[in-house]
């Protein structure tokens, strides 16, 4: 698939990364510049390359249901569900979205998971279920930042400022037809306006038309911000292959489901109880722990850095670590590897703070 | 496990066991307790409580630890964890 608003991204000196023969955007202005406005105004970052698998049939929700570890029987029409796919083992495969849309389902996953998801739901296509992969002639413009409402609004009305979380509308910019999502992944208020790939380039147009303000965003930035909030970075939080319990993802499953691919895998970890747990780990002197670096209590090594990194907004160290499940608890003081050596830390509550768009109301 | 490190991970636990089963049963969730994570956001996606869900949450904290929960700050209601530590840090330790 060609990126469809790569002449736009590619007139702001947009860096790019070729994937799978899609440029995917990775920076524009720089991760401050590009940090500071999805925090504090609005970024627009493009996504067209997220897998989109569209499944019609009467069947469709049981199979998903079947493969999949959410609940998506009493999913809602016009509603998504952010959920997981797992392999046999209980490992993560794919973290998807799933939306109702009252004629068919549509599954989407990170564009590097394509294949994989593809192949898992082929294997569990029943009689009465069709399934199409709609990659290619879907576009995904996102918007995050605690101002993002105020696009949508601006450009399909009113309704859009009523649009329910983990819910999506159809809507149109200028003549261009619009599934307008409310879904975020920097903890912001987040929207995605799904177009025809071969609209694309005219929808970011109007997009950008509507708030000269807003900066185009690569994905880079999303490491940071997607850990600060901790929103499940499957890139990132799960190094070694953590599973769905260790890394905290319980809220994507439903245990009360009959099956699922994985479900005796996470059952048992259920009943034995887990041997590590993801916490938030913030330095609380100098240094930026180092990915992949240790934790210690008292010398002795009681866990590992995931993800690490620093964030502007607290203006220190910060990092999701998986530590051994005695000591995985909030309010902890530690040591941990860092780029200056082993440096003081404290476990705390994630998200790391209370974004932004907490305190603005869309109006 | 050095000795401080423990009581301050006793006191958590304590804490965040009871307001587990107060969550679950006050609000009649079919969850058990280790299904639940604790930083699962309350609200929205999580564990998808609502705010007819807050008002009952909030009278069922109060009565069981004896706090007043703030009207105006979000932070404190964002999951188990933040809950737990408003609890912690506005609560007198027994015995102290």
């Amino acid at each position: 698939m060609q990126n469809p608003v790569l002449p736009i991204y590619k007139g702001v000196n947009a860096q790019t990364e070729n994937i799978d023969g899609y440029d995917i955007i990775t920076s524009t202005s720089g991760e401050e510049q590009e940090y500071s406005a999805i925090r504090n105004h609005i970024g627009i970052t493009d996504r067209s390359d997220e897998a989109k698998f569209k499944l019609v049939g009467d069947g469709a929700a049981d199979m998903l249901g079947e493969v999949l570890t959410g609940n998506i029987i009493n999913l809602p029409e016009n509603a998504l569900r952010h959920t997981l796919l797992l392999d046999d083992a209980g490992a993560i495969i794919a973290d998807v979205y799933v939306y109702n849309n009252f004629d068919y389902f549509l599954v989407r996953c990170s564009g590097h998971c394509r294949s994989l998801v593809r192949q898992q739901l082929q294997q569990h296509i029943g009689s009465g279920v069709e399934m199409e992969d709609i990659t290619d002639q879907l576009a995904v413009l996102c918007l995050d930042g605690p101002y993002a409402w105020q696009i949508p609004v601006t450009l399909t009305g009113a309704a859009a400022a009523g649009l329910p979380v983990m819910h999506f509308m159809e809507a149109r910019i200028a003549d261009i037809d619009t599934t307008l999502v409310r879904a975020g992944r920097a903890g912001e208020y987040g929207y995605e306006c799904v177009v025809p790939a071969e609209t694309a380039e005219d929808a970011l147009k109007h997009i950008l038309g509507a708030d000269p303000d807003a900066l185009l965003c690569g994905r880079s930035v999303f490491d940071l911000l997607q850990r600060e909030t901790r929103a499940f970075n499957l890139q990132c939080d799960i190094p070694n292959g953590e599973s769905p319990l260790q890394a905290g993802l319980h809220w994507a499953i439903d245990f009360r489901k009959d099956s699922f691919i994985g479900k005796n895998a996470v059952m048992r970890e259920i009943e034995s109880g887990l041997s590590q747990k993801m916490v938030g780990l913030k330095m609380t002197s100098d240094g930026i722990p180092a990915t992949a670096g240790k934790v210690y209590a008292d010398s002795d090594e009681v866990g590992y850095i995931a993800a690490a990194g620093y964030s502007p907004t607290l203006q220190t160290g910060i990092a999701l670590a998986y530590l051994k499940k005695e000591y995985a608890w909030a309010g902890i003081d530690f040591e941990a590897d860092t780029d200056r050596g082993i440096g003081k830390a404290a476990t705390v509550s994630t998200p790391f703070f209370v974004m932004k768009s907490m305190t603005i109301p869309i109006t | 496990m050095n000795s401080t490190m423990q009581e301050t991970i006793i006191r958590r636990s304590d804490v965040m066991d009871r307001l587990t089963g107060l969550l679950i049963e006050s609000l009649d969730l079919d969850l058990k307790p280790e299904e639940i994570t604790e930083d699962a956001a309350l609200f929205g996606i999580g564990l998808g409580l609502d705010s007819v869900d807050a008002l009952q949450l909030v009278v069922g904290v109060e009565m069981e630890f004896d706090v007043s929960l703030p009207e105006d700050d979000m932070s404190v209601y964002r999951s188990i964890n933040t809950l737990t530590d408003f609890i912690l840090n506005n609560t007198v330790q027994q015995g102290a």
